[in-house]
């Protein structure tokens, strides 16, 4: 069942203070290890500080032959390469809420985007479709659910608006913070092991409910889905966090990642930086979304090169923050 | 069966030359040569013959890992075990079909059961119900004539494979435990025949799907388990997936197998010729193969159902049987 675990106290922290927080197990067991989290106003994202390390990124071809990963997008998540982080960085505990997003349109007056990609029935197509945004995904949302049909460039807007507003170098996380965030310090496809089952009781993916409120369609025939009756996105923070205290880093909605799109890791930063060159017209996602094929949900994924400006009603994004 | 004294001389001398070069040339007088099909009589099932082998049996720590399977029941899949069998013999293509069962029924008088532990709404579990009639005729699901016979005790398929040797002359039996898996793995050694590929299960096996978890009242006990997305509640017609690279249909899924090996708590002690175990709890039986309400990690040819009395009659239970080949 999601759980609960206060974010809350984040609020409650002062603005700017770095805290302390360790939360029990759902079944009261092992402790998490204590996370450190940062908030630099009220209202902004509670960031949790992410140790230096070194740490193994991207796939193997026995990990991808496993998944059932089809090799366009597998390709790309080869070959694995060392990332070392020689600073802490902080990324945000979770997805930014549509309730964040909204503080960031009504203080820049953002205008809403022309349209956004759900799914239509009829053609089992996710095209673009007008009168869709943020506001209206296309299914019910609380402020408290992640933010969606959110584009690259909203996503590095909003970081933008944030750095000015706190002084602090904000900023989307590249693929490798965000990979690196996301194991916790494991190798294994998910941070909870090899075995998907398990993501049923620790994620947002892909449902039974999802399949039926999309209408059954025909290209989501014969795949795996958790049973329960979830359709899309949930709060952000239901399901348990991974061993950095972060949530929702498997499912719910899709996460950018800072890189420019590149065919595969062959050309990955050994810093762990973003690949800021070559097809910067396109970017792409991690962390797979409530209406995804499992394996799109695992750490080392890449998604498909994406235009800047696209926004989907699955597609939403974290920050990270340089620690200074 | 007797062994002639060549067969008794070969196996001392050992594996790679068991199949003597007498044998093979009298199975192939017969046509009985592996992947070869027949029927010992018009309405017989349909069997295939397998080759003579060695596989390993059983699964290792890091497939359950991997698999997610939970040490209460993984745990009897090892330890792993190499196994030889020496012999080719054929195994039926498809469950034993309620067609095919009524035929035993009819012909041998054989009295309907009246319960059958099928799926309890009201208390969420597959005990039946307490005075509910349920059995092979009306297990409590809709079913075919060409759909597996299910509700079906471990007596039950030895008693019919028992009446399918008295009337063909050959020497029907319950799969044993070996034999079963070595044709779910039909020469493979990855986890499952076509390979690591997991999500490929919800296009090549009866598994758990959307549709099944929607008939049961989206049943708490399944909630949040992993299922396949998918329009059929439970038993299908048998051989409506692909067959496995020996031309067997629904090793996984679909319905749970009995084998004839009486119960043990794994692996430890097992013969290593292929042949039943008799050394342990012969009051109950194993089960093979998972079925149309399995999680993804049951439907593996290593997974072995903890065993049960062998006169229970779960809803999901049906018949795989195999002939000798003289």
């Amino acid at each position: 069942m999601p759980q609960t675990v206060p974010p809350l106290f984040a609020l409650l922290a002062i603005a700017g203070m770095i805290g302390t927080s360790s939360a029990a197990g759902a079944d009261g067991g092992p402790q998490t290890p204590a996370v450190r989290t940062i908030v630099d106003c009220i209202g902004c994202p509670d960031m949790v500080v992410i140790p230096a390390g070194t740490a193994t990124l991207g796939s193997t071809p026995e990990e991808r032959a496993r998944a059932g990963i089809v090799p366009v997008f597998g390709n790309r998540e080869g070959p694995t390469y060392r990332a070392t982080f020689a600073r802490p960085y902080a990324i945000g505990r979770t997805e930014i809420t549509r309730g964040q997003y909204r503080a960031f349109v009504d203080a820049t007056r953002r205008p809403d985007p022309a349209g956004c990609g759900v799914h239509d029935p009829k053609t089992d197509t996710w095209g673009p479709l007008p009168g869709y945004s943020w506001r209206n995904p296309g299914f019910a949302q609380t402020d408290a659910h992640p933010a969606v049909c959110i584009s690259y460039d909203d996503a590095t807007a909003y970081a933008r608006w944030l750095s000015a507003k706190t002084g602090h170098a904000y900023r989307i996380p590249s693929d490798a913070e965000w990979e690196y965030a996301a194991r916790g310090g494991t190798a294994t496809p998910w941070y909870w092991g090899a075995a998907p089952e398990e993501g049923c009781k620790l994620g947002n993916l892909l449902s039974s409910g999802t399949i039926a409120a999309l209408g059954a369609p025909p290209s989501m025939a014969d795949r795996f889905v958790c049973a329960n009756a979830r359709s899309f996105t949930v709060a952000v923070a239901s399901y348990p966090p991974n061993p950095f205290g972060l949530y929702d880093m498997a499912g719910n909605a899709f996460e950018w990642a800072a890189d420019c799109n590149s065919a595969d890791n062959s050309d990955a930063r050994a810093d762990g930086s973003a690949r800021m060159t070559g097809d910067c017209d396109r970017h792409y996602l991690k962390g797979g979304a409530f209406h995804t094929p499992f394996w799109l949900t695992r750490s080392a994924v890449r998604g498909a090169p994406l235009p800047a400006d696209l926004h989907m009603f699955t597609i939403g994004f974290r920050v990270a923050r340089s620690i200074d | 069966m007797t062994l002639s004294f060549s067969h008794c001389v070969l196996a001392a001398i050992g594996p790679a030359l068991l199949l003597a070069p007498q044998a093979r040339a009298a199975d192939a007088a017969a046509g009985l040569m592996p992947g070869k099909t027949f029927k010992d009589c018009e309405d017989c099932q349909t069997m295939v013959v397998v080759p003579a082998g060695t596989f390993t049996m059983g699964s290792t720590r890091e497939e359950r890992e991997r698999e997610g399977v939970p040490a209460s029941f993984g745990d009897h899949e090892g330890p792993t075990v190499q196994i030889t069998i020496a012999r080719p013999f054929a195994i039926a293509t498809t469950e034993t079909t309620r067609a095919q069962f009524a035929l035993f029924v009819k012909a041998t008088n054989r009295p309907v059961p009246t319960v059958c532990a099928n799926y309890n709404a009201e208390q969420d579990n597959w005990a039946g119900k307490e005075g509910n009639v349920a059995n092979w005729q009306n297990p409590g699901f809709k079913q075919g004539d060409n759909h597996p016979a299910v509700c079906m005790s471990y007596v039950d398929a030895s008693d019919y494979a028992a009446w399918m040797s008295k009337k063909t002359g050959f020497k029907y039996h319950v799969a044993s435990e070996a034999q079963w898996e070595y044709v779910a793995r039909a020469g493979t050694k990855t986890t499952r025949y076509w390979g690591e590929n997991i999500s490929q299960i919800c296009k090549k096996a009866n598994i758990m799907s959307t549709a099944t978890f929607d008939a049961i009242n989206k049943s708490e006990g399944w909630m949040d388990e992993l299922v396949c997305t998918g329009t059929q509640s439970w038993t299908v017609p048998v051989a409506s997936y692909d067959a496995n690279p020996w031309g067997v249909y629904d090793m996984l899924g679909n319905v749970w197998e009995w084998v004839d090996d009486c119960a043990t708590p794994d692996h430890t002690g097992m013969p290593t010729d292929g042949s039943a175990r008799r050394d342990g709890d012969c009051t109950r039986r194993i089960s093979k193969g998972g079925a149309f309400h399995s999680r993804v990690w049951l439907a593996r040819p290593a997974t072995r159902g903890g065993g049960q009395p062998g006169i229970n009659r779960p809803a999901a239970a049906g018949i795989r049987i195999v002939r000798e080949i003289d």
